[in-house]
């Protein structure tokens, strides 16, 4: 054999061998999770409960990155500001912070003897362990998601269409819904879909600072976990839900996906 | 209806510095080199660019005036704007492109493709009106920023390189609509071209803008005929002289630089300071000194050679420059070639003086 066809070999051995490394677990779970306990299982009090929790505590998570991550995304793209590539940087750092990691700062932050605890104490606001705290866990993770997809789809609308609206009399509002918003919504739909998929499986942030408490902190991810010890079948079949749930989302982006 | 606008404004190094007047059913042209501030001058009448000094003013109404802390809003300004690369909203059809103005401006949906669509049946674009612009071609799209600047019913028409989205082959028809689209616009009419050619076919009064400085304006033929910079000038091919008007041994002469030209004996002489064009078929080349004396000589070398169908330009470096019209059977003959040493003999009797 000449050299060329063992470089061909070794080539498609290692890319085989990567293939095989994605492909194996996601199988395992399809078959061996018990597809047909599916109903049982979805009666269960706590897998009730957390599927419940799950879709409310992503979803709200979802919507406090697009109220807060929109205008930053606006800063970021269309405002000369001073430290721009810093604030860029800082921005971005939750989406390679160990999850753990983000949890423990969180605590850090807000936990009863964090930075901003007493003052929340004062108030009457205990974050830790609270169903507020999983939403803010989850969009501590994810917001950068959402961010980053915006702000390059902000870069990318021509702001002389913006111009040219106004000349026709486009007040700023109006111009923003018909010309801009058009411009940049697959990158808007793809942004909240990763943003929306990354807080539905946030595990560690979560975890660490809002612990896992039955019906208030304890979202899919967490009840999988916990399954695992008690009951494997049944933590199997969650995840191969969660795995068609991934899918899906993968699905509804149809190539929008945005560069990280 | 009256549009007065002076303009003073800086970006970086450049400096615009204009001052316009138009009337209504006038069409004035501003010509210019590219980099000249002719786009600068729009957004700024758009109000995209802030004046630093000098004000807007259509008719009574303050446009803009920073000295009185005046400044509308590009949404409240009555202007219709055609931006150089048109720039049609690719999301919407061209009748929502056309009635997009209307819409914006408080119409509903029916009542705003209602203003839109006469406008179509107008620029001959009804049956694109479902078309999407980027399956339109250059000359359609052209049509379409023109009916969509038209159906905000604006009182002045600002229209930057109209037709330079287009190709050579689809200008002369798009020119011809525009220039009816042009003369039934009641309103003031602005048009902004590099195009020489367009500029003397549309305009009724020419604007030559040069280093965001207005350097000659009045009447399009009037420009045409009494050139006032060498760039003008070189818009009718024909060559510049700025000098004095002197007797010597009792023969009126005209004075420019190394050019000593006589001229006729009739010409009025009074130490006169003027311009001078010369049509380049009064400029005669040759290889040898020539003998003949009552011509206005030169020497210099060939700067450069256009060739076109029926004739050659030949550009001389020579004081004050000259432009010579050579048939191109000559070109070959006196082996004519960009660094040659050659003399330009000038006709006083062809040549047009003026007032500085």
């Amino acid at each position: 054999m000449s050299l060329r066809w063992l470089q061909l070999l070794g080539l498609y051995a290692a890319a085989a061998l990567g293939l095989a490394l994605t492909l194996v677990p996601l199988a395992g779970l399809s078959i061996r999770a018990p597809w047909a306990s599916t109903l049982e299982l979805l009666q269960m009090p706590s897998v009730r409960s957390a599927i419940g929790l799950s879709f409310a505590v992503s979803g709200a998570a979802t919507l406090l990155s697009l109220l807060l991550g929109f205008p930053l995304a606006w800063l970021l793209a269309r405002v000369s500001i001073p430290g721009k590539r810093w604030l860029r940087t800082l921005l971005t750092l939750p989406l390679v912070l160990p999850p753990v990691v983000a949890g423990v700062a969180l605590l850090a932050a807000f936990g009863r003897y964090g930075l901003l605890g007493a003052s929340l104490d004062a108030v009457g606001i205990r974050l830790p362990f609270t169903t507020l705290a999983a939403v803010l866990a989850a969009t501590f993770v994810s917001a950068p998601l959402l961010i980053t997809s915006l702000e390059s789809a902000l870069l990318q609308a021509e702001v002389r269409l913006e111009q040219v609206a106004a000349s026709l009399g486009a007040s700023p509002w109006h111009s923003f819904w018909t010309v801009l918003m058009p411009s940049i919504r697959p990158a808007l739909l793809a942004g909240l879909a990763l943003c929306w998929a990354r807080a539905l499986g946030e595990f560690g942030a979560t975890i660490t600072f809002a612990g896992n408490l039955e019906g208030r902190t304890q979202t899919l991810p967490l009840a999988i976990y916990q399954l695992l010890q008690s009951r494997p079948e049944a933590a199997l079949l969650l995840g191969a839900l969660l795995l068609v749930v991934s899918v899906l989302v993968l699905a509804s982006l149809r190539g929008h996906r945005p560069a990280p | 209806m009256s549009l007065h606008a002076r303009v003073q404004l800086s970006r970086g190094s450049f400096e615009l510095d204009v001052e316009l007047s138009a009337r209504a059913g006038e069409t004035i042209c501003l010509l210019g080199p590219n980099g000249s501030g002719k786009s600068t001058l729009v957004e700024a009448l758009a109000g995209l660019l802030e004046i630093e000094s000098g004000e807007i003013v259509l008719d009574q109404q303050t446009i803009e005036s920073p000295r009185a802390g005046v400044r509308l809003p590009p949404q409240l300004r009555p202007f219709g704007v055609m931006f150089q690369g048109l720039w049609l909203f690719p999301h919407l059809s061209v009748l929502d492109n056309v009635a997009f103005g209307p819409r914006a401006r408080g119409m509903s949906r029916s009542e705003a493709r209602s203003r839109a669509e006469p406008l179509l049946a107008r620029l001959d674009l009804e049956r694109l009106a479902d078309r999407k612009p980027p399956a339109l071609s250059g000359g359609e799209a052209q049509r379409v920023a023109l009916a969509r600047a038209l159906a905000v019913e604006p009182r002045a028409l600002l229209l930057d390189e109209p037709l330079s989205a287009l190709d050579l082959e689809a200008r002369p028809r798009t020119r011809s609509l525009l220039q009816q689209m042009l003369q039934a616009f009641d309103g003031i009419r602005l048009v902004i071209t590099h195009d020489p050619l367009e500029a003397l076919l549309l305009a009724d009064r020419l604007v030559i803008l040069e280093e965001g400085r207005i350097l000659q304006s009045g009447p399009a033929d009037e420009v045409r005929r009494r050139p006032r910079t060498p760039y003008v000038a070189s818009l009718t091919g024909v060559s510049l002289l700025r000098g004095e008007l002197r007797r010597k041994h009792g023969t009126p002469c005209l004075f420019a630089e190394d050019l000593e030209l006589p001229l006729p004996e009739a010409t009025m002489v009074e130490g006169d300071a003027v311009l001078a064009t010369v049509a380049p078929n009064a400029v005669e080349l040759s290889t040898e000194p020539p003998q003949h004396h009552q011509r206005g000589l030169l020497a210099g070398e060939i700067e450069s050679i256009e060739l076109a169908a029926s004739h050659t330009l030949v550009r001389l470096a020579t004081r004050p420059r000259l432009c010579a019209e050579v048939s191109s059977e000559a070109v070959s003959r006196q082996g004519l070639r960009p660094g040659l040493r050659v003399w330009a003999s000038v006709d006083g009797g062809a040549v047009d003086i003026y007032p500085r």
